[in-house]
């Protein structure tokens, strides 16, 4: 106690007053969240503002007389004639492993009610790497979802849009990626932006339940926050992904979802009275994108080795994929899984659409195993789709195209998978496999699914080394490959033989 | 003709008031002043020329100093 007083002696004796000087302006007008200041010269783009009330907001319009800027909160509590100081800082975002399994806002509070301690900090707008601080994608990070590995592969430091209308599986695809990132060494950032807080609420428990806290956190803007906020936050989970990739880690980021982003910069740029273009939104609404998207990159060694593979969310109306935010957004990434509304209600899910979706990188990443084995999957459910829709009218058709109709049914099956799980690479490789090696003909649609569960157990239980060597190594050897085919037709042999029902 | 906005707590006398407006005097030359009191700053006094502010306000003082420790 003495000790404290003592300190607390010396240093108050060693205080020294000083005129604390600062520039500051007054509020001249205010509305709807944004703030027009006169006299604050010499203000950053983007810097934080300090109002009288406490409130704080986001300079945007620098000009000769005022300042325009976004207030960040606590809208109703600033006034006209407030004085208003700058605070020399850009909105900045905490960064460091203390991070892991928190649920933070864009500017780095605590939603979660724990206090958080930050070592260090860093600005949410950051330029992206320099083209010399980057090398290919090489490396795969794994969905767990079989019809995305094996046709749509996605490499670490991949921008792969997920895009499709409300209520088609694309939240569910991005969470089941973050879950299948369990036993890799991948830390996971989701970013929610303008999101019902009934929803977010809903994803963090997914993911608790899943233990997937342990490895991710949450950046939230829900909709009740304000459009500051939420343009803010994807840039803010960016700049925490870029703190782990600094330290040679691989990080996923979702962007969910990029729409309500793109709404809520035209908000602001309307209420700050900037010029509106297509659709009413801002001219550089395709700069706001592909400035975020292109933070993502794959590091070379020198700088670190880390990765940022980001899955941006677009929500399309009545699946109109060639709307201007939409066809931004493709032509920003390297690929997008497009999802379908009839797919989705026919109950294939995840409603993937092989035929509108692609990953531009990918391929040279995925895993020898799967790439072995995924060769002409995609052609194959392309004809077969198209196929199905030529024949719906008439019944007659010939023997070939009816085995063709057969496979297409088989391997749409196969694709089918249940929410939060996901498939490890072997079990993935193993129902290839089995579907090229015709393990599934003459079995009834219905009961497919559960045929292939029962292999799967199987194959556990029988074919643990090489279980083992795919799941590590990546790769299907000759020798092991002719073993599990080996094994496939000894479980066709037993299945149909009724020894597993 | 610059202007000078003195913010200060109601219980400063005048007679200190007009010293601070005579120290002001000498380093700026002839400037307009507008006194405002406010006794959220419990004592001293807050000057604005013209949006550079010098603040030397017991409060913002004591706040620098909680800062200070709490560094």
């Amino acid at each position: 106690m003495e000790e404290i007083g003592s300190f607390l002696k010396k240093q108050i004796a060693e205080f020294h007053v000083k005129p604390i000087v600062y520039r500051c302006g007054k509020v001249a007008r205010v509305g709807d969240g944004v703030v027009r200041v006169t006299g604050l010269p010499d203000r950053l783009y983007g810097e934080l503002l300090e109002f009288e009330s406490g409130a704080y907001g986001m300079a945007l319009d620098l000009e000769e007389d005022g300042v325009g800027a976004v207030l960040m909160d606590n809208a109703d509590t600033v006034n006209v004639g407030d004085t208003v100081k700058g605070t020399g800082v850009v909105a900045e975002a905490p960064i460091g492993d203390t991070l892991i399994g928190r649920v933070i806002d864009p500017i780095g509070r605590p939603l979660d009610g724990e206090p958080l301690t930050v070592k260090s900090y860093l600005p949410c707008e950051n330029p992206a790497p320099k083209i010399m601080e980057r090398r290919p994608v090489d490396k795969p990070l794994e969905t767990g979802i079989l019809a995305i590995d094996s046709m749509i592969p996605i490499g670490r430091g991949q921008r792969e849009l997920i895009i499709g209308d409300r209520q088609t599986g694309k939240t569910s695809i991005a969470l089941d990626t973050i879950i299948n990132q369990k036993n890799s060494d991948v830390i996971c950032v989701y970013c929610a932006i303008g999101q019902k807080a009934s929803n977010i609420a809903g994803i963090i428990e997914t993911l608790k339940k899943t233990g997937a806290m342990e490895y991710s956190l949450v950046v939230a803007a829900t909709a009740s926050d304000s459009p500051a906020m939420q343009y803010l936050a994807p840039y803010a989970a960016c700049a925490v992904a870029e703190g782990f990739m600094k330290d040679g880690k691989d990080v996923l980021v979702v962007y969910d979802d990029l729409s309500k982003h793109a709404v809520a910069y035209r908000t602001m740029s309307l209420l700050l009275h900037r010029p509106p273009g297509r659709e009413a939104f801002p001219g550089d609404v395709f700069y706001l994108h592909s400035r975020l998207l292109e933070r993502s990159a794959c590091m070379s060694e020198e700088f670190g080795g880390g990765s940022i593979t980001a899955l941006p969310i677009i929500e399309t109306m009545g699946g109109n994929i060639s709307a201007y935010i939409p066809t931004n957004v493709i032509s920003i990434t390297d690929g997008q899984i497009y999802l379908e509304t009839e797919l989705f209600h026919s109950g294939v899910r995840p409603a993937v659409n092989t035929g509108l979706s692609v990953s531009r990188v990918g391929r040279a990443a995925q895993h020898k195993a799967m790439r072995k084995m995924s060769g002409t999957l995609r052609i194959e459910l392309s004809q077969f789709r198209e196929m199905a829709v030529f024949t719906r009218f008439g019944s007659d058709v010939d023997e070939s195209t009816k085995k063709m109709l057969n496979r297409g049914q088989t391997l749409t099956e196969l694709l089918k998978q249940p929410k939060s799980k996901p498939y490890t690479l072997f079990e993935e490789v193993a129902l290839l496999s089995a579907y090229r090696g015709g393990v599934f003909e003459n079995i009834a649609e219905s009961e497919i699914k559960n045929c292939a569960d029962t292999m799967l157990c199987y194959l556990h239980d029988n074919c643990a080394s090489i279980e083992n060597a795919v799941n590590v190594s990546g790769d299907l050897t000759d020798e092991d490959a002719e073993r599990l085919k080996e094994s496939l037709n000894h479980f066709k042999e037993s299945y149909s033989n009724g020894e597993h029902q | 003709m610059k202007k000078v906005i003195i913010t200060t707590a109601d219980n400063m006398s005048d007679a200190t008031y007009e010293r601070v407006c005579a120290g002001f005097r000498e380093k700026l030359g002839e400037v307009s002043f507008e006194r405002v009191t406010d006794n959220g700053i419990i004592g001293g006094f807050i000057a604005d020329i013209d949006g550079e502010v010098y603040d030397l306000s017991i409060f913002s003082q004591l706040k620098e100093m909680q800062n200070q420790i709490k560094k």
